[in-house]
């Protein structure tokens, strides 16, 4: 990668050398790219790759931890997004960023309105304007709708009209634009990327190969913060790039470093969980399959592929589904997370800061939410009792903190986490269902995590797992399987896993053999 | 001063307060310190000091109480009405158990529309409160007298040391609280529900029912500071309990009850009490203006809140700072 400043005007940004630290991270980690007008400059990489941060530091939202920025000929060590967009970045991000009671003309236009000389708005001549925009594009809308009562697509669509056909900034960043769009509001979209590329740069982020082989020109692959390397789309298939995602090398090298679990022939206890034709419209479809006692059974697929809202159904948050689920041979359908545990299901969120702790209190009290009758007589709870059970589990997680009566707030992310664990194994559940466990974990923390999910958690349950990263999936289920646009499209059984194999199966690819 | 001292020192603000107001009055009120006095200051407390149970209860949850106050006038008036003129020579007794049951049910009205139906609890107890008073008004336009003996009991009479009823039954209650607060399983999922109502639904509290009875237990309360201060008055009047709401929440918010939720003790409920007794006695007992009085309480009301927002990040900062010297500590050693 040339290091200077080049001659190619078509350049309208280039980012030398930028990395991002955080605390136990490195986020990204001296990326170089050149970003040239009349581009689609594809941006693709696994869960955790620093795709999002990447672009974050492009538009501002972030500041790099050292190199530059350059955007035409000034050089910016850092930037903020007010003077992103004063230089042309625009970003449009995964979910759409809207004011619910908002019309579409008025979304369109805030906060630059069209005002008349009187220094008012011009109503009148903002709806005209989008009126005539969105029937260039071709979408049927009454422009005084407001945006809470049309679908997310829409939402969507509306915020990436915006960037092209309203701001018109040079360089667009669209980070995952096309998950949160309709199959039908995708195609407007590539529409209007391929004809507005022709005055402007876009940065185009995707977990799809199909998009990023059908609509960019070059891509950047992302691996654990660094650029793996730019190609031309020319130059690359299928194959080639999942294989620069995965890294086809590194492989076989970290299976021998890392610690790696052993997988006897174990016998595997009862069916705890089964599901039969489990179906819910919109989010996920025909559902089967069992999970055993001391079997860990992994979920793969991308973000809106069905695996949160499978389990948010097995435990009661959302108990609107049709199909079975059966508890250990009894037919259950639970309405809501109590009566879930009751039966011994517990279910770890996604979110753990918003839905798993409770701040405020302490790790004692949050350890012992779900036993609170087990740890009590006649209504009045033993202290005791309680806080052996809190201090034991302290120790099996290793939960650092100098004090049980600590408040969770101050905990690290990783202990936290590990609270929010402990709470639920202290309630001896026979079925756990583990929403992205170690998301956003520091990686000795996951290490950790893991191994007491085998070790520990197996003893008495059978488990059901989700993770965006496959590397944990290899490392610790039993089998695998990968949901697709809310269907069950393969299941892997241990002797074949294959990280290339699954990344390409999560995309909907077929073997091609 | 140890990081256990200065935390108990900020948890129990209220009691360092109080402490000092009464060392104040040594010099200034000397007749602060007769037995009648203080005996007085706790009598005249125990009415509010049921609203302020109450309301901090429904605090703890997230949520608040506007109506208990109207309840605190409707309550007694249906169960007076039963007993001179709807029923007359019904036995007072049952007279009070009617007393009370209107007021849970009318406390399981709002924590039914607040916790299952998700009314904004501003809007549902603002409405009780306006109708309930309109009601009142209306089925008591004037002050009923001579009323049973065993009605008033609880509120108007005095036992061994002229320590009145009303104060023992506060105090009962007040340890109940904070047996319940501290021990007890409800009280745990009170202040996981105020703390996260997301979290707890997801833990398997069943949050609608926490908030049901936090507000049932309001309107209770609402009734029996009803009956107190019926007891108190030997009488019943349409206008008692007005602008009695609002001291509740400046005793409660003073106490240490946070007005985001998951925080608040029975012992801070009784210091915030006890601070606004104190306050209006001393200043009474000066002279000073009643309407300065209400001004001042204001002011009470005004620190109390300031001192509220910023003893989360006073907290926070002095745990972080220990977390650090430890941490010290324990590398040093390494």
């Amino acid at each position: 990668m040339d290091n200077s400043l080049s001659d190619d005007k078509n350049i309208l940004m280039r980012v030398r050398d930028v990395s991002k630290i955080y605390p136990g991270v490195l986020a990204v980690s001296k990326a170089n790219m050149d970003i040239k007008k009349g581009e689609i400059h594809g941006l693709i990489g696994k869960n955790g790759a620093g795709k999002t941060t990447l672009v974050s530091l492009l538009s501002g939202v972030i500041s790099p931890s050292e190199g530059n920025i350059y955007i035409g000929d000034k050089r910016f060590k850092s930037l903020s997004r007010i003077e992103a967009k004063i230089q042309g970045v625009d970003i449009a991000t995964q979910e759409p960023q809207i004011v619910q009671v908002q019309t579409i003309g008025e979304s369109l236009f805030s906060p630059n309105y069209i005002r008349k000389n009187n220094g008012l708005i011009d109503w009148d001549k903002i709806y005209s304007e989008s009126r005539r925009i969105l029937e260039l594009i071709g979408l049927d809308f009454d422009v005084e709708t407001k945006m809470g009562d049309l679908s997310i697509s829409i939402q969507q669509l509306i915020t990436l009209i915006k960037c092209f056909y309203v701001s018109n900034s040079p360089i667009v960043i669209l980070d995952e634009s096309s998950a949160s769009l309709s199959e039908g509001d995708r195609k407007v979209l590539f529409n209007i990327i391929t004809e507005k590329k022709k005055d402007r740069a876009i940065i185009y982020i995707s977990h799809r190969i199909d998009e990023i082989l059908n609509y960019c020109d070059v891509v950047t692959v992302l691996r654990d913060g660094k650029v793996v390397t730019t190609e031309k789309i020319s130059n690359l298939d299928e194959e080639k790039i999942s294989s620069l995602i995965v890294g086809e090398e590194n492989v076989k090298q970290y299976d021998k470093t890392e610690e790696t679990f052993k997988f006897s022939a174990t016998d595997y206890g009862e069916v705890v969980l089964s599901l039969n034709n489990l179906t819910r419209v919109g989010a996920f479809q025909d559902i089967n399959f069992e999970v055993r006692k001391g079997e860990i059974v992994g979920l793969a697929g991308l973000r809106g592929s069905g695996r949160t809202e499978i389990m948010q159904a097995i435990s009661g948050i959302e108990h609107n589904y049709e199909g079975e689920i059966k508890i250990k041979g009894v037919k259950k359908h639970f309405r809501n997370p109590a009566q879930a545990l009751i039966d011994k299901v517990a279910y770890l969120t996604e979110e753990r800061e918003k839905e798993g702790i409770i701040d405020i209190l302490s790790i004692n009290y949050n350890l012992s939410l779900l036993i609170l009758n087990e740890l009590s007589k006649n209504g009045l709870v033993d202290d005791k009792l309680e806080r052996e059970s809190a201090e034991k589990i302290v120790k099996l997680f290793d939960i650092k903190s100098f004090s049980i009566d600590n408040p969770v707030r101050f905990l690290s992310g990783g202990n936290k986490q590990k609270v929010v664990f402990g709470k639920i194994y202290a309630a001896e559940p026979e079925v756990y269902l583990l929403d992205e466990p170690t998301k956003g974990i520091d990686i000795s923390t996951k290490g950790v995590l893991l191994s007491m999910i085998k070790s520990q958690l197996t003893k008495s349950a059978g488990i059901l797992l989700t993770s965006p990263g496959i590397n944990e999936l290899i490392k610790v289920c039993d089998r695998i399987l990968v949901l697709f646009e809310g269907k069950i499209v393969k299941e892997i059984p241990r002797e074949k896993f294959d990280e290339k194999l699954l990344y390409l199966s999560m995309q909907g690819v077929s073997e091609k053999n | 001063m140890n990081l256990k001292m200065k935390l108990s020192i900020l948890d129990n603000l209220i009691w360092v307060i109080l402490f000092a107001l009464v060392v104040i009055n040594i010099f200034i009120t000397p007749m602060f310190f007769s037995y009648n006095n203080l005996m007085n200051i706790i009598y005249h407390s125990a009415v509010l000091g049921f609203l302020v149970l109450g309301e901090s209860l429904c605090l703890i949850t997230g949520n608040f109480d506007l109506s208990i106050e109207s309840t605190l006038a409707f309550a007694p008036a249906i169960g007076i009405l039963f007993m001179t003129r709807w029923m007359p020579g019904l036995n007072p007794i049952i007279g009070i158990i009617i007393t009370l049951g209107v007021g849970m049910l009318i406390g399981y009205f709002n924590g039914l529309f607040i916790g299952r139906l998700k009314i904004n609890p501003f809007l549902q107890t603002l409405s009780i409160l306006i109708i309930l008073r309109g009601l009142t008004y209306y089925l008591i336009p004037m002050s009923v007298f001579n009323l049973p003996r065993v009605y008033t009991f609880l509120g108007g009479e005095r036992i061994i040391f002229k320590i009145p009823i009303a104060v023992i039954v506060l105090i009962v209650f007040i340890y109940i609280i904070h047996v319940i607060l501290t021990k007890g399983v409800y009280g745990r999922s009170l202040i996981a529900v105020g703390g996260n109502i997301r979290a707890s639904f997801i833990s398997g509290i069943n949050t609608e029912r926490v908030i049901i009875l936090a507000y049932t237990f309001s309107g209770l309360f609402a009734a029996i500071a009803g009956i107190l201060s019926v007891g108190r008055q030997e009488a019943i009047t349409n206008a008692m309990g007005t602008g009695m709401v609002f001291m509740a929440f400046a005793a409660a918010v003073m106490g240490g009850v946070s007005m985001s939720g998951g925080i608040g003790t029975a012992l801070g409920m009784l210091g915030g009490l006890l601070v606004l007794g104190v306050i209006d006695n001393a200043l009474t007992l000066l002279g000073v203006n009643v309407f300065l009085v209400y001004a001042t309480k204001g002011i009470l009301i005004f620190i109390a809140i300031l001192l509220d927002h910023s003893k989360i990040s006073i907290r926070e900062k002095l745990i972080y700072k220990e977390e650090v010297k430890k941490f010290k500590v324990k590398t040093k050693k390494a």
